[in-house]
């Protein structure tokens, strides 16, 4: 019982070291991309092409369609074969036509609208297998400098090209921006262009750019846990299992916090779950960190002892031998 | 073991924690909301009634409505009217006492941009331009522009005269929100002078507004501007040079492209490829490799293809 106890005050004085952390790598992210004023009509020649890859629905899509900056477009790499139930409708509903892709490999068909409104669409039907290069495939024919990739089941906040558009534009024209954020669903915004620039400016953002599907565990876990803690603490009248419950109950305050400065549409539940996501995410990034750099540390370690000589030709005969005699 | 209250209190402390703050968000936001509408309409119908307003209707909006509320609405409208109708407007935030109420906290740091910027949407206001005035000689740049967009808003007259005395450059965000500000209070937008202008400010401001009115009477100036030393000029001039459709067959471009860093290349293929401009216009400035992408992004269709 000590045994858990130690373990469980361990894993908890980790969990608020990490949440701590978090709430301050959030705080200073917010504080150097706030923007005074977000300007909603094009900014300059500032443009984004989003890029969604294997969607399974069309929920993500419509959702950048209904964006209000007008230098962006999206693009759609489906594999329309692979999903014929969910996707196969695209075509006929954004009034896509197929238009030559000689010049792109391994596409299969490649699609855009006629449609006025879904100008900004450009359809890539690429094989699942060919995955890998569906960045490098959506990069070639980015219209615009800037790419935006979202996740595969993640839908846009609304807003978030606009913001980022804005963001980027507070530098100047000439310089290599890219910008991710710490809470949310996973998005990457960089240059598509394909030359490795050494002076990229990476930039980290506080707010959510898009969300995924909700898991309804993470809040209820969060809010839950304490109090589970806490009747353990009671009932074997340990201290260390009541230091553990006040340290994860100060964790999930923390990320409550968060949740309630960031409460857009959403409600506080979901926005709550997206935290803990982004939070258990964040957790698993700095623990492959520290494996790093501690096996790092450990060769470098190895290599700095002293070699010993090794007479490769003496046998395990020859030392039993010897030790005999 | 039973456990006490306390303890029961504590252990249900979270689960209390999230139900409260969920409710008193859905609340505040819902009445927030509500009034705020409220009084966006009733500020919409002074600003379009056929009289302007009477002192017993300024004193009625100021006694059911607070005046961050006032401000926000009219922040609100401003977007959405301009000229003459930005005086009423104007008349309004003043008979309020908007500014005079609200300008207090423009001594502090944090509050003075914030304010100063949503000054800057009630123009024009004569105390905006004093308080503005006052707060010239701040050091910090967020400040000096904002404090500068309050002025232009508030003298659209001396725009020109406020954006030269700018000692940092603007940024491209800057530069399209000084420029969206002048279209909004309707100054006289002269963009002959500021593309002339030595000041490099000026010039962005101007090749933003040709870029933006279509402007294609600017293109010797663009094809001046282009040849300029400053990187961030010359590139900007290009980009609007190419959204013009202006002629790219000049001679000296060949040499401003070729000094372009290659990712400013990249980018000059595909805005001149969105531009609709052939691989024949194009050819002399790009080498072979960047021939084959330019002839890539032709290929995609990245022309409109609209039929209705």
């Amino acid at each position: 019982m000590q045994l858990i106890s130690v373990i469980l005050l361990i894993f908890s004085l980790v969990l608020l070291v990490g949440a701590l952390l978090f709430v301050v790598l959030w705080l200073r992210a917010n504080a150097k991309t706030r923007l005074l004023y977000s300007i909603r009509d094009g900014i300059g020649n500032v443009g984004i092409s989003t890029v969604v890859e294997y969607p399974t629905t069309a929920e993500p899509i419509v959702a950048l369609l209904d964006e209000e900056y007008p230098r962006s477009e999206v693009i759609i790499v489906a594999d329309l074969q692979a999903n014929n139930s969910n996707l196969a409708h695209l075509t006929k509903r954004f009034q896509l036509v197929g238009v030559n892709h000689n010049h792109l490999k391994g596409v299969r068909g490649f699609y855009r609208s006629r449609h006025r409104a879904y100008r900004r669409i450009v359809l890539v039907d690429m094989p699942l297998k060919c995955r890998h290069s569906a960045c490098k495939v959506a990069k070639t024919i980015a219209s615009y400098d800037y790419i935006l990739r979202l996740e595969s089941e993640s839908v846009i906040q609304s807003g978030a090209i606009a913001y980022c558009a804005n963001i980027i534009a507070s530098y100047p024209h000439i310089d290599n921006i890219s910008l991710s954020t710490i809470v949310g669903a996973k998005v990457r915004l960089e240059r598509c262009d394909r030359s490795e620039e050494p002076e990229r400016k990476s930039l980290l953002t506080g707010r959510i750019l898009a969300w995924r599907k909700p898991s309804p565990i993470f809040p209820i876990v969060a809010i839950t846990l304490p109090a589970i803690v806490l009747f353990m603490a009671h009932a074997t009248m340990d201290r260390l299992l009541l230091f553990s419950a006040v340290a994860i109950a100060i964790a999930s305050m923390a990320l409550i916090y968060i949740s309630c400065c960031l409460v857009f549409e959403k409600s506080l539940f979901t926005t709550l779950s997206t935290i803990i996501d982004s939070f258990c995410r964040f957790m698993v990034e700095r623990w492959r960190i520290f494996s790093r750099i501690s096996a790092k540390w450990r060769s470098e370690r190895a290599l700095s002892q002293p070699i010993v000589a090794i007479d490769t030709k003496r046998t395990k005969r020859d030392y039993y031998d010897r030790e005999a005699n | 073991m039973t456990l006490a209250n306390e303890e029961i209190a504590i252990a249900l402390a979270m689960p209390l924690l999230m139900v409260v703050a969920q409710t008193v968000d859905w609340v505040a936001t819902r009445l927030d909301k509500a009034i705020s509408a409220r009084c966006v309409e009733r500020v919409a119908q002074m600003i379009v009634a056929s009289e302007d307003p009477s002192e017993r209707e300024m004193r009625g909006l100021s006694f059911r409505f607070t005046n961050v509320m006032i401000l926000d609405a009219v922040m609100f409208i401003s977007e959405h009217i301009y000229g003459n109708m930005l005086n009423r407007l104007a008349l309004i935030a003043e008979d309020c006492k908007i500014e005079k109420r609200l300008l207090a906290p423009v001594w502090q740091q944090e509050n003075r941009i914030d304010l100063l910027l949503k000054f800057s949407h009630i123009a024009p206001v004569a105390a905006v331009a004093e308080c503005a005035n006052w707060l010239v000689d701040d050091t910090s740049n967020k400040s000096r522009f904002c404090i500068t967009a309050a002025l232009v808003a508030s003298r659209p007259e001396r725009a020109v005269r406020h954006i030269a005395m700018l000692n940092f450059r603007l940024s491209p965000h800057e530069v399209a929100w000084l420029s969206q500000l002048l279209r909004r209070v309707g100054a006289p937008i002269a963009y002959t002078p500021m593309l002339m202008s030595e000041n490099k400010n000026l010039q962005l401001i101007g090749i933003e507004l040709v870029e933006r009115f279509m402007a294609v009477d600017a293109e010797p100036h663009l094809q001046r501007l282009v040849q300029s030393e400053d990187a961030e000029v010359a590139y900007v001039a290009l980009h609007a040079l190419c959204t013009l459709r202006g002629d790219l067959s000049t001679p000296h471009l060949a040499d401003v492209v070729r000094r372009l860093p290659a990712h400013c290349r990249e980018s000059f293929i595909r805005h001149a490829v969105l531009a609709c401009y052939s691989i024949r216009s194009c050819s002399h400035l790009l080498n072979k490799a960047e021939r084959v992408r330019f002839t890539q992004l032709l290929n995609s269709y990245k022309c409109s293809i609209i039929c209705n």
